[in-house]
């Protein structure tokens, strides 16, 4: 009986540790940056009164030579600034979403770090970022494009570093080989992926397609289909955040989605960000709509292809020629215990000589979000951007006139056109978390439902999460 | 009396810092999470709200929570059948004298002791509908390739396959330890009384193997009941809620839906699941002790 006793309290001692440790230990991993080079003359000795500051940096912007010149930047900025030392933090872009909050619920956020324009609506409004209005007074808002400032009940919480503009990629060598004309719409676009998908050898075995579309369950799942709505005319919500799903844009959105991916691999189910460009480097489809990455990631890694390809506009449907775009954000938070030298330091990340250097580590992704930095030498000055200047170009025009779903609501007038209005969806970061686009997408392309029943599901689901959320 | 007093304070005293330790680092925690679950609890908000067991009735009607229990349930069955059996045939074939014997045991370590993120990874290339190696073998012998972790059909097995692979390793080092302090006379003297090749197994090797196989089946169910990051790492819960096990639908509610009061009850839920699992374990073993004592 003893031993029997003793025995459940062993186990309900383990299973305890088991079932209480479930949340915690899901917690994503963080990778610690390298520490920023030492430097090699010694800096000048802070004045003996002087407090030892040290500031938290967190940033998903891990590309090898993003963080070389993150590591340059900070070692200007504390040689200029000896009391204070800057710690950088390096995160996977997917866990951004995840690791701010857990942080801030420990009460530990750092004191200025990267976030998703959708998240700075809840964060700000719960008070956990540091208004920063003055600050961008002092840059100058006129000189910061239009659109990448966008306020949260009258005040601004963010600066933006870098803006990203979808286009697509295409393969001109096999557009030429089998005449196939450059699509200029929709329909045209469907065209080409249907004749671009090919048995090249005769085996009765598709060897390339067409398109490469994702329909995994993540963030470019959704935004491909807000490509779709947008351009037929279709914002999210309306101007007062009400779910606007259940329509015949939304419907004939998810029925173009269904037809092009006809033409793409049987994986897309999968697919995300990286599959797509993977798709493209690797020779195996023709069109492979995405951001500039796609230009750097194909000269470091299928450097034969680059002659290949080229940067085209994005075409879904009639209405517009709007894209998925939008700016990559830099916060400070109100926890931090240096909110002047938090701000000091952003400033220092989003201005001048280092933020230009900064933006041609992805050649052709990180969109300038000043005109001076748009015009900045220091940003022009590399091979890679001046040889395939006309595709960067086109990057930076699609950027300039992208929407985020953070800020799209209302955006979109009657007439199909952009109304110049960017109001933050305070209900945004729940809809993107919960994935009910990429669901949508899935339910069609992967469960066999119908366009309708899918766009009434989105507009069921979006309305249930808008009432969890008040 | 007084002797065996002082003897019991100074035996208490010296387990006292570890039964500290266990209170903090075990039992706290495992409170915690009761009340967070008893509570309207927001990932960014430091208030929160006492709201009984309304995030209990949440869970219990939630089809969600349900369809997500099926599925972990499906995927700890075959991850833990599939990773027994595997284990026990090569753990018999490795007790054998077979050629490279010994480089074979080291080897079938290799799953269990790669990182589950190189793992991943690397199944997720080999699954690949483009370049995976999986769909070009089967390709080669006359079979269709499949768009593995794409479809919501094959994306579970998939995942329950990969899981396997990396954790039957487990059983072989249990078992192989078993099987190697068995007696050999006990062997020798079955044989001398006629006994063979299945005889042996039945009366000799299977009831001594049993209470350690039990063991590491239990075991396996618990962590694989639990199990976040292989999954996670394959397909994300996707396509659709197809691998959407429960582990990764705590995760959703609490980081990204920053609904903890609602993971903390689906987490209670977790552990009572696993609390009635520990006490068939036990009711089990001790039957098993009685059989073959």
């Amino acid at each position: 009986m003893y031993k029997r006793f003793f025995s459940l309290i062993s186990l309900l001692v383990i299973l305890g540790m088991l079932a209480s440790c479930t949340t915690a230990t899901t917690a994503p991993v963080v990778t610690e940056a390298p520490q920023p080079e030492v430097a090699t003359e010694a800096p000048a000795a802070p004045p003996a009164e002087a407090e030892q500051i040290v500031l938290r940096f967190m940033s998903s912007e891990t590309d090898p030579p993003s963080v070389e010149a993150y590591n340059l930047i900070i070692k200007a900025f504390e040689e200029e600034h000896p009391n204070i030392k800057v710690m950088l933090e390096l995160i996977n872009t997917d866990d951004l979403d995840t690791k701010l909050p857990t942080l801030i619920a420990t009460g530990s956020p750092p004191d200025v770090s990267q976030m998703d324009p959708q998240q700075i609506y809840p964060f700000a409004t719960e008070g956990h970022l540091l208004v920063l209005d003055e600050l961008a007074d002092k840059i100058g808002r006129d000189d910061f494009i239009e659109g990448s400032l966008f306020e949260v009940e009258g005040h601004l919480y963010h600066l933006p570093y870098a803006g990203a503009g979808s286009v697509n990629w295409i393969r001109v060598d096999l557009f030429e080989q089998y005449g196939v004309k450059i699509p200029t719409n929709g329909k045209e676009l469907l065209e080409a992926a249907e004749k671009l998908t090919l048995d090249t050898n005769g085996d009765g075995e598709i060897d390339i397609y067409g398109i490469v579309l994702p329909a995994g369950t993540n963030r470019w799942t959704g935004h491909m289909l807000n490509m779709m709505r947008w351009q037929n005319g279709m914002n999210m919500t309306d101007c007062n955040f009400v779910p606007t799903m259940d329509n015949p844009e939304t419907i004939a959105a998810l029925q173009y989605y269904y037809d092009i991916t006809r033409f793409a691999p049987p994986g897309i189910g999968s697919y995300s960000y990286y599959e797509s460009t993977d798709a493209l480097a690797s020779g195996k489809v023709a069109m492979a709509p995405y951001m500039g990455r796609t230009l750097s990631y194909v000269a470091a890694n299928a450097p034969d292809m680059l002659d290949k390809i080229k940067a085209i506009p994005l075409v879904f449907g009639d209405k517009n020629d709007v894209t998925y775009g939008g700016w990559n954000v830099y916060v400070a938070y109100t926890a931090s215990k240096y909110p002047e030298e938090a701000k000091e330091f952003l400033a220092y990340l989003t201005t001048g000589e280092k933020a230009a250097l900064f933006l041609k580590t992805v050649q052709g992704h990180l969109v300038p979000p000043t005109h001076s930095l748009m015009e900045s030498a220091i940003l022009w000055d590399d091979p890679l951007m001046q040889s395939r200047k006309a595709d960067i170009d086109l990057v930076f025009e699609k950027a300039n006139s992208a929407l985020h779903p953070a800020y799209e609501a209302c955006s979109i007038g009657a007439d199909g056109n952009l109304t110049g209005q960017y109001k933050l969806n305070p209900y945004m970061n729940a809809f993107m978390s919960q994935s009910v686009l990429p669901t949508m997408v899935q339910m069609v392309l992967l469960e066999g439902k119908s366009p309708a029943e899918a766009a009434a599901w989105g507009q069921a689901e979006m309305v249930r999460i808008m009432a969890e959320s008040q | 009396m007084k002797r065996a007093f002082k003897d019991n304070l100074f035996y208490f005293a010296l387990i006292f810092p570890a039964l500290l330790l266990l209170l903090v680092i075990v039992f706290w925690p495992f409170l915690n999470v009761f009340w967070i679950g008893l509570q309207s609890k927001h990932l960014l908000r430091t208030t929160s709200e006492f709201v009984g067991l309304k995030n209990i009735i949440n869970v219990i009607n939630s089809q969600r929570f349900w369809d997500a229990f099926v599925k972990d349930i499906i995927f700890t069955a075959g991850a833990v059948i599939a990773g027994a059996f595997i284990g026990l045939w090569a753990s018999l074939l490795l007790h054998q004298r077979i050629p490279f014997r010994n480089l074979a045991r080291g080897l079938v370590l290799f799953p269990y002791v790669v990182p589950t993120i190189v793992a991943a990874l690397v199944w997720r290339y080999m699954f690949n509908d483009l370049f995976g190696v999986l769909n070009y073998l089967l390709s080669n012998v006359g079979i269709e390739a499949s768009a593995w972790l794409s479809s919501p059909k094959t994306a579970l097995p998939a995942v329950i396959m990969v899981a396997t692979w990396k954790f039957f390793p487990f059983y072989v080092i249990a078992l192989l330890a078993r099987l190697q302090i068995i007696p050999v006379e006990l062997y020798e003297a079955a044989r001398i009384d006629g006994a063979g090749v299945t005889q042996a197994f039945r009366y000799i090797t299977w009831p001594a193997i049993l209470p350690i196989f039990l063991l590491t089946i239990i075991l396996r169910i618990i962590w694989t009941f639990n199990k976040f990051d292989i999954v996670f790492l394959l397909t994300g819960g996707g396509p659709g809620d197809a691998t959407r096990t429960l582990p990764l639908l705590i995760y959703d509610k609490a980081f990204l839906e920053y609904n903890l009061g609602n993971a903390a009850a689906m987490a209670i839920f977790m552990f009572i699941f696993l609390v009635i699992m520990g006490a068939i374990y036990i009711w089990v073993s001790e039957r098993t002790e009685d059989v073959y004592a």
